[in-house]
């Protein structure tokens, strides 16, 4: 059986850099990419702002006038043993949804490359999170791992802090957001008093359709954001574990309203397992 | 000690309190152009921005940003913060978390700055992995010159008549007694890309890599000072990467 994925026919994919005026187009497909990327200001003072900007270091691909690829590149000079180093770090990479696993990913790493080397950069960094697939390519394309030092977080409302882990998670992972949208039931997370649905973190709230579905409530415990911060950052081996040690440890628990929610999300659970 | 907002003037102190503080570890640039690009990053006010001084000497930074994140998470970002000494970072935290009060922020991120004894002062924050740094070498003559610079290494090569080849991937890069006049053959090692910055970033033990043959040394009697000098080569602390170096 023949694995190779299927590629778009070059000629039907156009790649320019940037141009004035594509900033708003880029925003629409970032936060289409990214669930909520940010603002054109944010996406300004990324860019343009920066002080080695040039309109050849963000790549844009594009199909009859569609974006549908953005890869940025920010050119510096690192400093090792008082020397200075030109470096890229390539930033942004997002492709289409619709043109996923189609090897664009691929030729935005590679342009950016290009890029990097014609510039006289000597060594290029990107930051991914471990295990996803922009890692494993860039590992399989010479990649490594580098230590850096590690991020703290002062956590006020931990309640807001878990909405926007789930939120980030949910739209970074479009399996696992079918697989909660097919579930038929309304999802709850419960903190304290705070409460909020997965239909609310999809921004897929239809009430009339929703009135005869079960209901599963997940109710944390305050001590498990300790557990849940770095989620994210997990293997989906170790995610699947921390999910069944906060069970066990009763950080976590699980109420349903009906028998038949129970049902739904049984059938569901081994899905869920696979896209988390 | 005494905890102000950022003026203009400040900026030539900054970089000097930079270039001491970060004068051992690895870092991106932090020069004029960088520093006032860090102070217009979207959501810092020119309230946020906080400097530490004793008697009007700075003795530390920190850039706050405020910004709106993914599910309407109110997020401060100290961008930036870099201090002499503990009690410096334990003020601009204490002005900072004072901020961020005011403005109703959820949570507060940072990376704090390499200093004995810093930790106490993040000791009920949680340690974030967030996401992994990747590098790729490009180009290895310019960043093994680099390297070659300490003074460690300087020393090694004083008295060694013999000239160095490294074969990293497809690249010679020839150091040592270059101009020596010595007909003497190079000591030739080889290594792939990936080894080589691996043992630069320490992430292999150049010993480990010679026994799995990872590095390939000419001649047996030679593999111990090579060894010795990968060693040398290595950068023993990690990267500084602040939250504004990670676009």
């Amino acid at each position: 059986m023949n694995k190779k994925k299927p590629q778009i026919p070059i000629k039907e994919i156009a790649t320019r850099p940037y141009e004035p005026g594509d900033e708003a187009q880029i925003l629409d497909f970032l936060n289409l990419c990214y669930g909520e990327w940010g603002t054109i200001q944010k996406w300004c003072a990324r860019y343009t702002n920066y002080p080695t900007f040039n309109k050849d270091n963000v790549v844009l691909m594009e199909v009859d006038g569609e974006i549908v690829g953005h890869g940025g590149t920010h050119f510096r000079d690192f400093i090792v043993r008082k020397r200075k180093l030109y470096t890229a770090s390539l930033t942004d990479a997002a492709v289409h949804p619709r043109y996923r696993g189609k090897g664009l990913y691929a030729s935005l790493v590679d342009i950016r490359l290009k890029l990097a080397r014609s510039r006289g950069a000597c060594l290029v960094f990107t930051w991914h999170l471990k295990g996803s697939d922009p890692y494993n390519h860039n590992k399989k394309i010479g990649f490594i791992e580098v230590k850096q030092f590690p991020v703290y977080m002062k956590v006020i409302r931990p309640e807001k802090v878990i909405k926007s882990g789930l939120f980030d998670l949910l739209h970074k992972n479009q399996r696992l957001k079918e697989t909660l949208w097919e579930l038929g039931i309304d999802l709850f997370f419960c903190l304290g008093k705070f409460k909020f649905s997965t239909a609310e973190l999809l921004s897929r709230v239809d009430k009339k359709l929703r009135k005869d579905r079960g209901k599963v409530e997940i109710v944390l415990d305050k001590n498990s954001l300790f557990i849940m911060a770095n989620f994210r950052g997990m293997s989906k081996l170790k995610r699947i574990a921390t999910l069944i040690m906060l069970i066990l440890l009763r950080r976590m628990k699980i109420r349903f309203s009906s028998f038949k929610a129970l049902l739904n999300l049984a059938r569901k659970v081994v899905a869920i397992m696979e896209s988390i | 000690m005494i905890v102000r907002t950022y003026r203009q003037e400040d900026l030539q102190y900054l970089i000097r309190l930079y270039n001491h503080t970060l004068a051992e570890s690895p870092h991106f640039i932090r020069d004029e152009n960088f520093l006032k690009y860090f102070m217009h990053c979207q959501g810092v006010n020119e309230d946020s921005i906080f400097v530490a001084s004793v008697n009007d000497q700075i003795r530390g930074l920190a850039i706050l940003s405020i910004t709106t994140e993914e599910g309407g998470l109110k997020q401060g970002n100290i961008m930036e913060l870099q201090a002499q000494d503990v009690s410096s970072v334990h003020v601009l935290i204490q002005a900072t978390l004072n901020y961020c009060k005011g403005k109703d922020v959820d949570t507060i991120v940072v990376v704090p700055p390499r200093l004995p004894g810093a930790n106490v002062v993040f000791k009920d924050w949680l340690k974030l992995n967030t996401g992994v740094m990747m590098a790729k070498a490009l180009s290895l003559s310019s960043l093994l010159q680099a390297l070659l610079s300490n003074e460690k290494i300087r020393i090694f090569f004083v008295g060694k008549k013999k000239k160095i080849a490294f074969q990293i991937g497809d690249d010679i890069i020839k150091v040592g007694n270059i101009d020596g006049g010595t007909k003497e053959p190079a000591i030739l090692v080889i290594m792939s890309p990936q080894t080589f910055l691996k043992i630069v970033f320490g992430q292999v033990s150049p010993y480990m890599a010679y026994l799995t043959r990872r590095v390939r040394v000419r001649g047996v009697r030679n593999a111990l000072p090579i060894v010795k000098l990968l060693c040398m080569m290595k950068l023993s602390i990690p990267l500084y990467v602040s939250l504004a170096d990670r676009i």
